[in-house]
């Protein structure tokens, strides 16, 4: 059959954020794929050249949009750890639970975006109508509901209002709640089922080869995750065990965050008790946010978001702004190269249902 | 971990319960939902108690803040500026750290967070101790729109 | 293994020059030619991912730094291999060969910085369109001016004219 070439994207209403993906076809087969990103190329690193090291998290938390804190939080610790400074107890506790509710929130984002890619528009309606309560939670404790601008080199911005504990709490039942909701709808559901188990097969060697991180990569029985292997915030403090899954499929990638999901419940009730527990205040060290100079040097910081490893090298020559920032983030290595190769042999209705289910952020390719 | 790949043709019906139930939505305007205490919208400014340092304009990652002569506060006290700040919404971000450099703590945010006007100009003024329209500020007639 | 004890081991490759940054970072800088033999050394010890390629751009001492962050999943350690090459003759050996993800990587620092590697068979523009400037990441590129030229104004706010 004749082979042809198709665009897929960035207008196609089935591709993740602003992404295209040149396909070459036989049939419905794709035979040939290029990514190309670049839709949405910001200029950050070079933004943030001009910019006084406090006036990053305003910009950095834009990265990528449903996983906002992760971007923060990988940039304030990448400057704390070149400044050489630490943040308080009761500041770490709180930055892990602004992680942890960011991952649930970016979780339902994905499992609106597989469900709706594959035709189940119900489970999209509903996880986005339930990541608005962890929002509203945002809102209460950041002042925001999508860029939180909360996480700063020194630690979070203000201490949880009265209360906060308790109602984070009723929200994480509530999801639980749903979460069983959820399986009946979605992920006990035989489309679901049908169109996800055997597509793409991701083996472990190639995971490895190809440096996949995140639950990408725990999906296929690789057991790495950067809360672990890099411990930040108060996760060294938090009981947790790594979950992995031996199928690397789309269905297993789809369920590995389905069960990480019940982890990072699980981790923010962790968290609520401790806070419970814990005298209230002193939360942040904050330098001096117009003149701060932070000593010569290199640092890289590394966060577990919900893609991958979000990593952030800073150089610093003396001065009150970043000398260069890099940004390493996670779909740079399963968003171009990996997506390209692991797409051919497979048909055109899971062009883009594969990119959601590798959770490809375009955002944090093109910065 | 292996999890039992088995689904059901049935159990996807079991969301129609959902039918019964109160929807998650507010409905606008009959209700309007009030911001979290912390939410960060328009600036307020104690124009007698704000000194006219410019913090607020260096520390402004978007360049949103322009600091405006004022000369009836010339020479009120030692150290004080005939400067007030004027704010552009059109690149403001609401990030707040111009609240949080404040030296003196006239610099502050409101709940408010609803301007609408078809003026451009409208988007640049001097924040004072007055908010820019009072909540409830912006009710939805949808009447209106259908009539347009 | 202390950070101590891994950078005496990786000291033992001719040439290199080691320093223990912080906990869990060690930097290694080698000369540029022997770059590719210490980084097939590094992934030998034991830092098997690369996590990415950075590239700065020192502009006093007109040479660009290539950083090659690579991480090992065994020691729970990060290294990173700092190369150093001219600036007027940007040019490097790809380390495709050891990692396949580097060609991605090295794609962009390509792009941004203006790099050539070698033996590298995808350097075709990746996140630009139809650029003909100067490589946007380099020091000397003048953001405000290509603003200017590019969109005619720019903005009062960001000091242009009104």
């Amino acid at each position: 059959m004749k082979e042809v070439d198709l665009f897929f994207g960035p207008q196609h209403p089935g591709i993740t954020g602003n992404f295209s993906v040149r396909v070459k076809i036989d049939g419905d087969t794709v035979v040939k794929a290029q990514a190309i990103p670049g839709f949405l190329h910001r200029g950050f690193e070079k933004l943030m050249e001009m910019r006084h090291w406090m006036q990053g998290p305003p910009l950095i938390c834009r990265i990528c949009v449903p996983d906002a804190d992760h971007s923060e939080t990988g940039y304030s610790m990448a400057v704390e750890r070149l400044a050489g400074i630490e943040v308080p107890e009761r500041g770490k506790y709180i930055r892990a639970l602004t992680l942890e509710m960011s991952r649930l929130s970016a979780y339902l984002f994905y499992f609106a975006g597989y469900g709706g890619s594959i035709g189940l528009y119900t489970i999209a309606q509903w996880a986005i109508g339930d990541r608005d309560y962890l929002l509203d939670l945002y809102e209460e404790l950041t002042g925001a509901r999508v860029y939180h601008i909360f996480n700063f080199p020194g630690g979070p911005r203000w201490d949880t209002p009265e209360g906060f504990e308790d109602r984070v709490d009723k929200v994480m039942d509530y999801l639980e709640k749903r979460l069983k909701e959820y399986d009946k709808l979605y992920f006990n559901n035989m489309v679901f089922l049908k169109r996800s188990q055997d597509v793409a097969v991701m083996k472990k060697s190639y995971a490895e080869k190809m440096e996949v991180t995140g639950p990408n990569a725990r999906a296929t029985g690789w057991a790495i995750d950067v809360r672990k292997d890099d411990p930040y915030a108060a996760y060294p403090d938090l009981d947790f065990e790594l979950i992995t899954q031996d199928e690397g499929d789309s269905y297993a990638r789809v369920m590995q965050r389905r069960l990480e999901f019940q982890q990072s419940i699980d981790l923010v009730r962790q968290i609520t008790k401790k806070l419970r527990s814990m005298p209230r205040g002193n939360v942040r060290l904050i330098p001096n946010a117009l003149h701060w100079k932070i000593p010569r040097g290199e640092a890289y910081a590394a966060v577990e978001s919900s893609k991958g490893e979000l990593g952030y090298y800073v150089v610093s020559d003396g001065g009150i702004s970043p000398y260069r920032m890099q940004v390493r983030g996670p779909s740079i290595s399963h968003g171009v190269q990996v997506y390209e190769e692991m797409i051919v042999g497979q048909r055109l209705a899971d062009v883009a249902a594969l990119m959601f289910s590798l959770d490809v952020c375009p955002p944090d390719i093109d910065r | 971990m292996t999890i039992k790949r088995e689904g059901s043709l049935f159990s996807p019906f079991r969301a129609l319960k959902q039918l019964g139930k109160k929807p998650h939505t507010v409905q606008i305007p009959k209700v309007v939902k009030p911001p979290a205490e912390r939410y960060r919208g328009f600036h307020t400014n104690d124009l007698e108690k704000c000194i006219g340092c410019g913090n607020c304009s260096r520390i402004c990652p978007d360049n949103a803040i322009k600091m405006v002569p004022f000369p009836e506060y010339a020479k009120k006290e030692p150290g004080s500026m005939p400067l007030r700040p004027q704010i552009d919404y059109g690149r403001c971000c609401f990030c707040a750290l111009c609240v949080e450099v404040c030296p003196t703590g006239s610099l502050q945010m409101v709940k408010t967070f609803t301007h609408v006007d078809d003026k451009k100009e409208s988007f640049v003024f001097i924040p004072d101790s007055k908010v820019v329209h009072e909540t409830p500020d912006f009710v939805l007639d949808t009447k209106d729109l259908r009539r347009k | 293994m202390s950070e101590q004890e891994i950078a005496e081991r990786i000291a033992k490759f001719p040439g290199a020059d080691v320093e223990v940054l912080r906990k869990g970072q060690i930097a290694v800088k080698v000369p540029a030619e022997k770059g590719h033999d210490a980084a097939a050394y590094l992934k030998k010890m034991g830092f098997a991912h690369l996590v990415a390629v950075e590239y700065v751009d020192w502009i006093k001492e007109n040479e660009f730094e290539l950083v090659y962050n690579l991480f090992s999943y065994k020691m729970k350690m990060r290294a990173f291999l700092k190369v150093r090459i001219p600036r007027d003759k940007p040019e490097y050996i790809t380390f495709m060969d050891l990692w396949p993800i580097a060609m991605t990587h090295e794609r962009e620092a390509h792009e941004m910085m203006g790099i050539v590697f070698r033996k590298n068979p995808n350097l075709t523009p990746f996140i630009l369109e139809d650029w003909k400037n100067l490589p946007p990441m380099r020091k000397d590129f003048d953001s405000r001016k290509y603003v200017k030229d590019k969109y005619d104004s720019i903005p009062f706010a960001e000091g242009g004219e009104q």
